[in-house]
């Protein structure tokens, strides 16, 4: 079961603080929630919403209709009653113009509500005030859902318009307690946060670009108590030959920016892949080209990533299904980027990056860091290349560890990494690298497969998409259809084994996007000469729906 | 011929009587008399003719990308502190195309000396401007002159907070190598400014011209004093004469003072486990 519930304002309403302060309450309650923001690329004004569902379940998208819609600015009231479900609640004021519908309103007077509360800027306390109430919240609770941390004076004038807010508002149904226990309430970029200190990071460097800039953030939260060091850089160029010179000197260390930034550091991923010194790298995907849209998501840099930086080098492309997801996966790009010495691009989204959920506690004791660095290497007479001609998988020296000289050079080098342009070197050099492909084979990650056994379409998704694909398929195995879903990590190399089988079973495939040329169709039919059949398609910024995709479905077969 | 701990047998391809012989000698000479080992040196340049240095000796190094040494620098400094750092860039790596990172960096005031061969001209793409070419001149490229003025690195130091700004010569590396060993004492951005000729494409900026234009900057000089050391930066050319020596050195905190929660100078080698993330992981359970 579960309920849903948009808080929609403009932007300096603090809506987030309200979204914050409720959704803790919930959990603490016992419930999971998936919470989703839309916002515009501004300070102050706009439309902005947050979207919250809460369940009694763990969940991973936010609810196609929300029961209750509490519009704090004539234009939320206005926009926003249509993703209403049909029994759903608006909760907005009464001098607003409305559209005429068939929806139950409680108006509410904001004005009076603030000045009675002597509380101008009370919008985010009484939108909390008006959830708690719709929600069937105790009025007796409203003091435990404010911040501990405000003074009594602040708290009191806080309270009171919460409570105001509260009273004049009516309840669309009551919660009662639900059971989750050891969760932790969390954001995708966060979880990126956590994923990169669990795997030893030290060194974050970053330009602030919408929507990666909160993995900043929350790194720069923590830096005393991990001892990190989180630097704002001049540009995203410097931020990844930075991070690069960091791990060559022995750290772990990362950058991520969005597809703007992504684009400034193009060069560091040839260097990395040609010096042969780790690198992770996560792009964050907003709208393109150039500037796009700020706060909205796509997945449209697939091609981008898989072609970014000039010559021929191995790289490997992943991409995060949800929250818990980029946890796990940040932590294992460290591992693969070290062994490998290649740069490791990880795909998140806007959707994704600014979502919250409750997921379970992160299995941190499960974990393990494995550098391939040279820890021990006491004699240095005995031979060491640090580009070895004779294995792949080498543990790497690192300058000033040991008596040994070491180098790291973005040109083409021997295997001591000095510059050279003789011939057969460039030849076994530039095999040396290409090779690592092969090897990386056998470290992807097959997809995910979901829904029916015997299926005569197979979706596939990667990415955000996958969590409205997995809730689509579960709707449409519910009605009967055939179907089931492949649901991508690794993107590339690609993982090649449930698609020759089911290839080989004679299904028919499409896959289900956020961009307009269908880039995993496309890399599909490059790398495996499977054509797929067909695409479900979104690029109008918005996070594709378990709906949309069901509905594009049914035109398909029809 | 001298020998040093530096030297490698790296076939040299810079041009015979390249500016360039004249600076890496100093540099060698003043990392003995410091009493640093190869080991204990991390060399970090990006491309150009000057970027090629540390392929020419034997230290620890780190050869970016065009324009990309400074950050490569800001990395391995994070990482490692205890390696004493070097920057080789030309003045297109340092000005031009990494510009935007000297100014930067310099505000950091990382803990390094970066040396900035400053030969007026591009050697390795053959004998364009650079950002230090003068007004008028003519290169292989811009025959009719230089339209847009030069960059005076001095200055340009000066005024973005450079807590060592000095100008040498490398047809003086003796004094040179004093000015760099000045510049590993220093702690914070040691930036030194190094004439030297380009034997190939500038006809105009020669051993010669250097010697007859440049001055020792008078022992009287208050080094403390930065409005003093901004007015001496523009002496330039025939009538002023070229100033060499330490214009400004200031003790102010470096890039890593500001992280005195780091209990480390060697980041690199700070056992971390996932399991670090446990108690905090406890404290945001709910």
């Amino acid at each position: 079961m579960n309920w849903s519930i948009i808080l929609a304002g403009a932007a300096g309403h603090g809506l987030n603080l309200a979204e914050n302060l409720l959704i803790k309450h919930l959990t603490k309650q016992g419930y999971y929630f998936h919470a989703y923001k839309d916002y515009m690329s501004r300070v102050r004004g706009g439309l902005n919403y947050v979207h919250i569902t809460f369940a009694d379940a763990p969940v991973n998208t936010h609810a196609e209709t929300v029961d209750v819609l509490i519009a704090l600015t004539e234009e939320a009231a206005l926009v926003l009653p249509e993703l209403l479900s049909k029994e759903g609640l608006l909760v907005t004021d009464s001098s607003y113009k409305l559209e005429p519908s068939s929806h139950k309103v409680s108006t509410i007077d904001i004005k009076s509500i603030l000045s009675s509360s002597q509380n101008p800027k009370g919008m985010s306390v009484l939108a909390l005030g008006l959830a708690a109430k719709a929600f069937g919240i105790s009025r007796h609770d409203l003091p435990t859902l404010l911040p501990t941390h405000w003074q009594d004076l602040m708290k009191d004038k806080n309270l009171l318009t919460a409570e105001l807010a509260y009273d004049s508002c009516s309840t669309f149904f009551k919660l009662t307690t639900s059971n989750n226990k050891n969760h932790i309430v969390m954001s995708g970029n966060q979880a990126v946060a956590l994923g990169a200190i669990a795997a030893g990071l030290s060194f974050y460097a970053a330009y602030p670009m919408a929507p990666s800039t909160s993995v900043m953030n929350h790194l720069m939260s923590l830096e005393k108590r991990f001892q990190l060091v989180v630097e704002q850089v001049e540009d995203e160029i410097a931020a990844i030959n930075a991070v690069i010179g960091a791990t060559a000197s022995g750290v772990r260390a990362m950058t991520a920016s969005s597809g703007g930034g992504i684009s400034l550091m193009v060069e560091g991923i040839g260097l990395a892949a040609v010096a042969e010194v780790p690198l992770v790298l996560l792009d964050v995907q907003r709208p393109g080209p150039a500037t796009g849209m700020a706060t909205r998501t796509e997945q449209s840099d697939l091609n981008f990533v898989l072609n970014a930086s000039q010559g021929e080098f191995p790289r490997m492309i992943l991409s995060y299904k949800n929250i818990e997801d980029a946890f796990y996966q940040t932590f294992r790009a460290f591992n693969l980027a070290d062994k490998y010495r290649i740069p490791v691009i990880m795909l998140s989204d806007q959707y994704l990056a600014d979502s919250m959920a409750t997921v379970p506690v992160f299995d941190v004791a499960s974990l393990e860091i494995n550098r391939y660095i040279l820890e021990n290497d006491m004699n240095p007479n005995e031979n060491y290349a640090h580009h070895s001609l004779e294995t792949l998988i080498q543990e790497r020296a690192i300058p000033g560890w040991t008596d040994r000289i070491i180098m790291n050079d973005s040109h083409e080098h021997d295997e001591n990494a000095s510059v050279t342009e003789d011939a057969e070197n460039r030849v076994v050099m530039n095999m040396r690298r290409m090779k690592k492909l092969e090897l990386l084979h056998s470290e992807v990650l097959e997809p995910e497969f979901i829904g029916s056994d015997l299926p005569k379409t197979v979706l596939l998704s990667w990415g955000s998409t996958s969590e409205q694909l997995r809730e689509a398929v579960h709707m449409l195995n519910s009605a009967n259809e055939p179907v089931a879903g492949l649901l991508f990590n690794d993107l590339y190399p690609l993982p090649s084994q449930q698609l020759k089988h089911w290839h080989s079973q004679g299904v028919k495939f499409v896959t289900v996007e956020g961009n307009y040329q269908g880039q995993l169709a496309q890399l599909i039919a490059r790398e495996l000469g499977i054509w797929i059949d067909d695409s479900i398609l979104k690029f109008d910024g918005r996070q594709m729906t378990p709906d949309y995709i069901m509905s594009l479905y049914k035109e398909l077969m029809a | 011929m001298k020998t040093s701990p530096f030297d490698n047998s790296h076939e040299n391809t810079w041009c015979p009587g390249c500016g360039n012989f004249g600076i890496q000698n100093a540099l060698k000479a003043a990392l003995e008399a410091s009493d640093l080992n190869p080991k204990d040196v991390l060399i970090v340049s990006g491309i150009g003719q000057a970027a090629k240095l540390p392929h020419f000796m034997n230290a620890n190094a780190f050869n970016g990308l065009h324009g990309r040494a400074l950050p490569a620098a800001l990395g391995a400094q994070v990482a490692n502190s205890t390696m004493k750092i070097i920057v080789a860039t030309g003045d297109g790596d340092a000005l031009a195309e990494g510009g935007n990172h000297l100014i930067h960096n310099v505000r950091r005031n990382l803990d390094l000396v970066h040396l900035l061969h400053d030969n007026q001209v591009y050697g390795l793409t053959k004998g364009q401007a650079a950002p230090t070419t003068p007004l008028g001149q003519k290169t292989t490229l811009q025959t009719s002159g230089v339209r847009i003025p030069p960059l005076n690195p001095i200055t340009l130091a000066l005024s973005v907070g450079c807590s060592f700004v000095a100008r040498g010569f490398s047809g003086n590396p003796g004094h040179l190598q004093k000015l760099i060993e000045a510049g590993i004492k220093h702690k914070g951005y040691a930036l030194i400014d190094i004439l030297q000729p380009c034997v190939s494409f500038n006809k105009i900026n020669t051993n010669k011209w250097y010697n007859d234009h440049t001055f020792m900057i008078p022992e009287s000089h208050d080094t403390s004093d930065v409005v003093k050391a901004f007015e001496l930066s523009l002496k330039w050319g025939e009538e002023t004469g070229i100033p060499l020596g330490i214009f400004y050195q200031e003790e102010r905190p470096t890039f890593l003072d500001g992280f005195e929660f780091i209990e480390t100078e060697n980041l690199s080698k700070l056992k971390r486990t996932p399991q670090d993330l446990q108690s905090y992981l406890k404290e945001i359970a709910l």
